[in-house]
């Protein structure tokens, strides 16, 4: 009851020197600090690559034309001073009237993996993992299991008894990668493209786990790519060079096919196995494909609806 | 299942375009508050920058309206009339096949490259059993031929591939073989397409095999691939053709 100077409850301030519960409260505090700062040093090299402005950007879809425009310059001076590339950074919205579809023959595909290296090119991968979208599973003739495939095959194909699956984002109408993230940072566009704001993305990796096609891929490190390798023509949500620790995808060449083109990958089968076009438009080559020809969707009992159809001939 | 699956995408574009915010509302009240109403949205528009948001769903790049003739669809035209090597006196010269051909009966037995033991050695010939003269117009062989003995340019070999290979030549024209560079939307830009024979060799038109050239490094994926191996040790059986 009586108050006396050694009451645990006494004020510090009250005291006229230091009490051992300060100076020990200090000591710790300082050390928690001190091993904040070495458990955080990790992530330091990450932060100083993000400004300010990028930190206090907002959602691609909220942004504003001015804000846009805002955002699009700083990429493009982000690429000039990180890699020393002058690129053009634009932002290419979805067609009226499109929905993009996509069909590979596998009686075609001899699993040349020109198409990896298309992507791996167009759409500034890092050069040192030789990182691309696609990937070319040899699989034994008799399935269509994923697991069963190989990547890493390296002898002349087509080798006998094998045939080959080039697997990419299949663009999915239910797509559970969206359906998973925690901050919005994918979403599928009207022309049937599932886009991520790498700005807004922040790395969790669920998106990577939910897809049942393993067509997510994370940025581990910063991209290393020579200057003069790096393709100038760019979109926000293609293949502008991303930053480390954000997850990245195929976006069936956004800034090409929405500009009318074909998509790299397409360009570069030398097979003529792929084949895009315009889901929406009956006169297309897809939609002959897809009343013609022998069809399948990979893993179509997930029901995940995608875009991107196999199909076989002759 | 594919058209039921089609049509449940349309159906989901057409509702996403319906949706428009408020539209029952408006519907329903008398035109002078809708017109207050859109003054006051104006206003808003105006004043407040922060909630000037660019709606998403909004194409900015609408494309152009269609044009009155789209972009045209090229075809590489084939290689010219072949020209072949020859040892003369005064060393080695291109010629036409008629420089040999002309005047000279041809066998219409030919069928092999073994038979060829005068000439053309180290042809590789593979595409079904028939003879020179089934192509190649008897005579001068400057031209090919078709089937019913017409005569034409070997720029217009396109027409001897067609006279069997009918179901692929309907793929090839509605776009399902033989792909295509430059614009899927020909209201853009044109587009390029190549020749049969640019793929395929008339006297060995199988497509021939590929080295990969471009392998993913991946760690993942090497571990996969020791996985690989070692599967391959347990079952050496179907390990073949690795």
């Amino acid at each position: 009851m009586n108050e006396t100077s050694d009451t645990p409850e006494a004020p510090v301030a009250a005291s006229a020197g230091l009490s051992r519960r300060t100076v020990l409260k200090g000591a710790g505090a300082t050390l928690g600090a001190a091993a904040f700062a070495v458990a955080a040093s990790p992530l330091l090299p990450t932060r100083e690559d993000h400004s300010f402005d990028e930190f206090i950007q907002n959602h691609y879809q909220e942004l504003t034309d001015e804000q846009l425009a805002k955002v699009l310059k700083r990429l493009e001076q982000e690429t000039l001073e990180e890699y020393g590339a002058e690129v053009t950074v634009r932002d290419h919205r979805p067609l009226a009237g499109v929905k993009f579809g996509y069909a590979i023959s596998l009686s075609r595909c001899n699993g040349n993996a020109k198409c990896v290296e298309a992507c791996h090119k167009e759409n500034n991968h890092d050069r040192a993992t030789n990182q691309s979208y696609i990937r070319v599973f040899e699989l034994p003739k008799g399935t269509t299991n994923m697991d069963e495939g190989r990547v890493m095959y390296d002898h002349a194909v087509p080798a006998p008894d094998k045939y080959y699956m080039p697997v990419q984002c299949l663009q999915c109408d239910n797509p559970p990668c969206v359906d998973v993230c925690p901050v919005e940072a994918t979403w599928k566009e009207k022309d049937g493209i599932v886009v991520v704001d790498y700005n807004w993305c922040i790395g969790c990796r669920y998106c990577e786990a939910a897809c049942p096609y393993h067509a997510r891929r994370f940025n581990w490190k910063k991209p290393e790519i020579p200057a003069d390798e790096i393709n100038p023509f760019q979109s926000y949500l293609s293949n502008r060079i991303r930053p480390q620790g954000v997850v990245e995808k195929c976006h069936f060449c956004l800034h090409r096919t929405r500009e009318g083109k074909a998509p790299a990958c397409m360009e570069a089968c030398p097979t003529g196995a792929r084949v895009f076009g315009n889901l929406l438009d009956p006169d297309s080559e897809i939609r002959f494909i897809l009343e013609n020809k022998r069809v399948f969707v990979l893993k179509e009992e997930l029901g995940t609806q995608p875009s991107l159809y196999y199909f076989f001939d002759a | 299942m594919l058209q039921s699956t089609r049509e449940r995408r349309g159906a989901g574009v057409k509702r996403k375009g319906e949706s428009a915010p408020g539209r029952g509302v408006a519907s329903r009240l008398p035109a002078p508050c809708l017109l207050a109403l859109l003054a006051l949205g104006l206003c808003s528009l105006s004043s407040c920058d922060g909630k000037n948001l660019r709606p998403p769903e909004v194409a900015s790049n609408l494309p152009a309206l269609p044009r009155e003739t789209p972009f045209p669809i090229t075809i590489s035209p084939p290689p010219p009339a072949p020209r072949v090597l020859i040892e003369t006196p005064t060393g080695e010269a291109a010629v036409r096949c008629g420089t040999c051909h002309r005047g000279r009966p041809s066998n219409r037995e030919t069928r092999a490259s073994s038979d060829l033991d005068e000439f053309h050695f180290g042809l590789v010939y593979t595409h079904g059993e028939q003879t020179c003269i089934s192509c190649h117009e008897p005579g001068g062989y400057d031209r090919l031929r078709l089937a019913d003995g017409t005569g034409i340019e070997f720029s217009e070999v396109m027409q001897l591939c067609r006279q069997c290979h009918g179901t692929t030549a309907s793929d090839y024209d509605a776009g399902a073989h033989g792909c295509f560079t430059g614009h899927w939307d020909l209201q853009s830009g044109p587009r390029q397409r190549n020749h049969c024979v640019h793929c395929h060799d008339p006297h060995s038109p199988t497509f021939p095999l590929m080295k990969p050239t471009f392998r993913p490094k991946d760690r993942f994926l090497d571990e996969s691939y020791l996985d690989e191996i070692q599967h391959d040790a347990r079952h050496p059986e179907e390990g073949k053709g690795r």
